[in-house]
């Protein structure tokens, strides 16, 4: 009798130490959803009041100058395209090309090196590399181009466009190797060389994948501050002129970062920074968006195949 | 005879996967091969077109003359050569893309047609796969919604496209429904009128079928070589005569 009331004991202690597990993962678990909201939450309470506290006109208007009570986002806005679409165009071709060569024509030693120091590439700190650019791109630049400063939307390019290409190559690198053997020796065996194979087959069966690399390297672009705030310069004009890329500009993330320590918290200059918050996160939710979209499809055909 | 090969000897590395075949193959028939998996029989398609080429670690030692030139040297320019001995596989591979671009591929990688010129390659081709009634009104749709034995036919039309002289089968037919496997086989009596074919298959059956010539592959040699009738009634050896009633292999 006593045995079987020990046994009972045991089964019960070990019921109630799963259901603290299960309580204490499943807390964790919505706390970490929680959160994410909180952050929309506050971000959309903090932001928000600017739409009505500052007229349309002004807000959409091309001058930022908050001491003039001046709110016009469109310079931020179309500097953070600028740069981020400038970015993209460098590190489209350069990545695709890049994870080509090391899935196609490196040797299998070569592709062994080449894919982790690549993946290395990406943590590099991106301050370390806005120091980089500071010291050495915008002088270069500044020489080779015969531009008043160095400090322009193309050195942010150039920077941007470093640090999405890490994300971009191993991305485009895994489409590619999941094209089947079979695609390639068709081809092959019809008398294709072996660059016709790679870029008449390859490379558009790998197409989904690839756009998924370039939607993933454009949604770091395009929120990333330190670098850019160090080489662009950070004069709100608009980039309407043909020299734009070789003049300063504004992006929305560096304004957020650099004004955001010295506002009045509560004032219109600190709802304005958080309504370009806002605008910011939809856009890298709509390029996320439409990354996960191209995924989503690829899955639905049935994979890469 | 449009293929002749001597004492071929073929490796994966250090292991010999064919020692010593030695064949004649007739222009305008249909030879098959057979033998268990593993006997060498795709290997030896395979060094045909040098599509081992693209295996590393591989060597073929021997002959093979096609129109009596070798084909099988260092100087041989295989990207021609495949585009006179061309290759249908085991599992229908279409690119993922529209049917004419599947069936055009090969004329535009190739630049021999441009235009009006290519969409008659393309029907033609289409035609001579016996899929052109089932596709005209649907050229620009994905390859990859037609059904497997549609695919198959597409991509036997994809290789006539580029207008080879020899045509590689490995096991087209493993893939596919009976009806399919049906369709495939009429095609091929078809094609014989015009190519000389070559087919590996696992299906004693349809080699007994479809073939005028076949040869029994066992562990990396030519065991047997004949006229399929003979090879399937008279065998010359007790093995070939074990392995096609079923009691070796």
């Amino acid at each position: 009798m006593e045995k079987k009331e020990s046994f009972i004991n045991q089964i019960g202690r070990a019921r109630r130490a799963e259901f603290a597990i299960e309580t204490l993962i499943r807390t964790l678990g919505f706390s970490s959803i929680g959160f994410v909201l909180l952050i929309f939450f506050f971000l959309l309470r903090e932001g928000l009041p600017v739409f009505f506290e500052v007229r349309p006109g002004n807000l959409f208007s091309t001058q930022w100058y908050p001491t003039f009570d001046l709110y016009g986002t469109l310079p931020l806005i179309l500097g953070s395209v600028l740069v981020t679409v400038t970015a993209v165009a460098i590190a489209l071709p350069l990545g695709v090309a890049t994870a080509v060569f090391v899935r196609e024509v490196a040797p299998g030693w070569a592709r062994e090196v080449l894919k982790p120091m690549i993946e290395v590439l990406a943590g590099i700190p991106s301050v370390v590399l806005g120091f980089f650019g500071m010291t050495l791109v915008a002088p270069l630049i500044r020489e080779t181009l015969r531009v008043p400063t160095g400090l322009t939307a193309f050195t942010g390019a150039l920077l941007l466009a470093y640090m999405a290409l890490p994300t971009i190559i191993s991305v485009a690198e895994d489409a590619l190797d999941a094209v089947p053997k079979g695609y390639r020796d068709a081809a092959l065996a019809m008398g294709a060389t072996r660059w016709q194979t790679i870029w008449r087959v390859v490379v558009p069966a790998a197409r989904s994948g690839i756009v998924t690399a370039v939607m993933l390297g454009m949604g770091r672009a395009i929120g990333e501050t330190m670098a850019v705030m160090m080489v662009t310069g950070n004069a709100a004009r608009m980039p309407l002129t043909a020299d734009s890329l070789l003049r300063p500009v504004r992006t929305m993330t560096a304004t957020i970062a650099a004004e955001m320590g010295e506002v009045a918290q509560g004032s219109v200059h600190y709802h304005a920074l958080f309504g370009i918050g806002i605008v910011l996160f939809l856009l890298t939710f709509l390029i996320n968006l439409a990354a996960a979209s191209t995924i989503f499809k690829k899955r639905r055909r049935g994979g890469l195949r | 005879m449009k293929v002749r090969v001597a004492h071929l000897n073929f490796y994966y590395g250090d292991f010999l996967a064919l020692s010593d075949i030695s064949m004649e193959i007739l222009d305008r028939q249909i030879t098959a091969l057979i033998g268990p998996s593993g006997c060498g029989k795709s290997t030896f398609l395979r060094c045909l077109n040098r599509m081992n080429d693209t295996i590393p670690c591989t060597c073929a030692e021997g002959q093979i003359l096609l129109d009596g030139v070798d084909i099988n040297t260092p100087e041989t320019d295989v990207v021609a050569l495949r585009q006179r001995v061309g290759m249908v596989f085991q599992r229908p591979n279409p690119f993922p893309q529209s049917i004419f671009d599947n069936v055009a591929f090969g004329p535009r990688v190739l630049g021999t047609h441009r235009g009006a010129g290519l969409a008659d390659v393309v029907e033609q081709s289409l035609r001579g796969a016996a899929l052109w009634t089932e596709v005209k009104d649907e050229l620009d749709h994905d390859a990859l919604s037609l059904s497997l034995g549609q695919q198959q036919r597409l991509c036997i039309a994809r290789a006539i496209a580029v207008q080879p002289e020899v045509i590689l089968m490995d096991e087209p037919c493993s893939a596919l429904d009976p009806i399919a496997t049906l369709e495939i086989e009429e095609l091929m009596q078809r094609l014989k009128e015009n190519y000389c074919i070559v087919i590996v298959t696992h299906n004693m059956q349809q080699a007994a079928r479809v073939s005028d010539w076949t040869g029994f592959f066992w562990l990396g040699e030519l065991v047997e070589f004949g006229a399929t009738e003979t090879v399937f009634t008279r065998p010359q050896h007790q093995l070939t005569e074990d392995y096609i009633t079923g009691r070796a292999g």
